[in-house]
């Protein structure tokens, strides 16, 4: 689509722009057009201050730890219930809900609640051998509800490898912090990056977005990192597959985009290898 | 189409939509679980599995807010309680911000509610727009004017002087 550089772009065009749901040449366009204009630089501000503030009030209603772990457990236990009587329940699609499809639904789920204190107690068991991998689910799963309860200002980092480890995380050997995805988004920024680093962005699983081998100042809040003045030539950020949106600036500059799964790198001249992108630092204005 | 790993990569994210969405974790639970159960009996393309999820749990609570309405007004206070041992001071700060956030959201309508949770879950305009049966390129004029009314409201509740209620 074309798009005039001299007018100027409309708040639904700048949400898309922070969106990351611009094509290319229109993107460059509002940014063209945003580094000349401080009506709409100031706009653009100001949405995303709304978008900030609407992703930390979201965060709020975030179910208690509690809530999640509870129902995760019994819903990984009642996992394999409804294949034993599947084909019995309504279709999908635009639902409908009817009497019968309630009761059949509860006790499907009363069999589950049954299995899942077996498991429970399995668990319990197998929590008990050193090195088990229901011992590490458990510790990663301590972990992260201490870094929900970290603190509402400052939570300390928390460090966090993308797998299942035997004892304490092998990444405490790689210096760095990676912050819990409390609400759906998280805002990685870098400021200062000299111009010789290579940033390394990859995928990983898990909620935690993380930036390692950065040397310089660091500064997290929850859903957020800021490194300043990094000292590495070299240093990798994680962006976490399952966190709805995360956010990479980098010298000011909207450089990664991670949503869906999937990563968006705004920036020209990557290398892309093993999945991993690499780039340089855009240069400060 | 994997329902293990299905389960383990949607489960909490959706859990969370519909809580937000809400405010009831019962409903959130509730809902959540019977988007898998469908999920479980319906053939579902691997890469259209998130999406799918999201826009049944959707139409659920479009359903059932229908008849729970009246029900959860009158409960809201309680549903919205944090269900672990929160010292006193804790528990008001955080009732107080949940109640705040939760009448702000209150005021936009409903569609704006759901475009804006389902921005928060990542998805994709496109997406958005199937989910809620708007056109692709309107997701974008929806979205700014729902953040603005959001923040609007917010904001004018923010300042509002303490009530007694």
């Amino acid at each position: 689509m074309e798009f005039d550089t001299d007018s100027h772009p409309s708040e639904a065009r700048l949400v898309a722009y922070v969106d990351g749901e611009l094509g290319p040449d229109e993107r460059a366009a509002v940014s063209d057009h945003l580094s000349g204009c401080d009506a709409c630089a100031r706009t653009l501000s100001e949405l995303r201050r709304a978008s900030s503030l609407f992703s930390d009030a979201a965060g709020a209603l975030e179910p208690p730890p509690s809530d999640v772990t509870a129902a995760e457990t019994r819903r990984r236990a009642a996992r394999g219930a409804p294949s034993e009587s599947q084909g019995t329940a309504a279709g999908a699609g635009a639902p409908d809900d009817t009497d019968d499809e309630s009761r059949f639904r509860w006790s499907r789920w009363s069999t589950a609640t049954r299995i899942a204190a077996s498991i429970v107690v399995l668990m319990g068991a197998a929590a008990a051998l050193p090195g088990s991998p229901v011992r590490s689910w458990i510790d990663r799963s301590v972990q992260q509800v201490q870094a929900l309860f970290g603190g509402d200002e400052a939570a300390p980092a928390t460090v966090e490898a993308e797998a299942p480890r035997p004892e304490r995380p092998a990444v405490r050997d790689r210096s760095g912090v990676a912050v819990s995805a409390s609400s759906g988004s998280i805002v990685v920024t870098l400021r200062d990056v000299p111009p010789a680093t290579s940033v390394r962005v990859r995928l990983v699983d898990g909620e935690q977005a993380g930036v390692w081998n950065a040397g310089g100042e660091y500064r997290t809040a929850p859903g957020r990192i800021e490194v300043t003045a990094p000292a590495s030539d070299s240093l990798l950020v994680e962006i976490p597959r399952l966190v709805g949106r995360v956010e990479l600036e980098v010298n000011d500059r909207l450089v990664a985009v991670g949503r869906g799964g999937e990563l968006d790198v705004r920036v020209p001249d990557v290398e892309v290898r093993d999945g991993e992108f690499t780039f340089r630092p855009p240069g400060t204005n | 189409m994997d329902f293990d790993a299905a389960f383990d990569r949607h489960y909490s994210a959706l859990y969370r939509y519909v809580h937000r969405l809400t405010g009831d974790a019962d409903v959130a639970e509730d809902v959540a679980q019977e988007s898998f159960v469908r999920l479980l009996e319906n053939e579902v393309p691997e890469e259209s599995v998130r999406s799918w999820l999201f826009t049944v749990a959707t139409n659920l609570v479009r359903d059932r807010s229908r008849t729970r309405d009246r029900r959860r007004r009158l409960l809201e206070a309680e549903d919205y309680g944090p269900d672990r041992p929160d010292r006193p001071d804790e528990r008001t700060v955080r009732a107080e911000r949940i109640e705040r956030v939760r009448e702000a959201l209150d005021e936009l309508k409903a569609r704006d509610r759901k475009i804006l949770l389902l921005r928060e879950e990542g998805f994709q305009y496109s997406e958005i727009a199937e989910m809620i049966g708007v056109k692709a390129s309107s997701v974008g004029t929806l979205l700014a004017r729902a953040l603005r009314r959001f923040e609007e409201a917010y904001r004018e509740l923010e300042d509002a002087p303490e009530r007694e209620d």
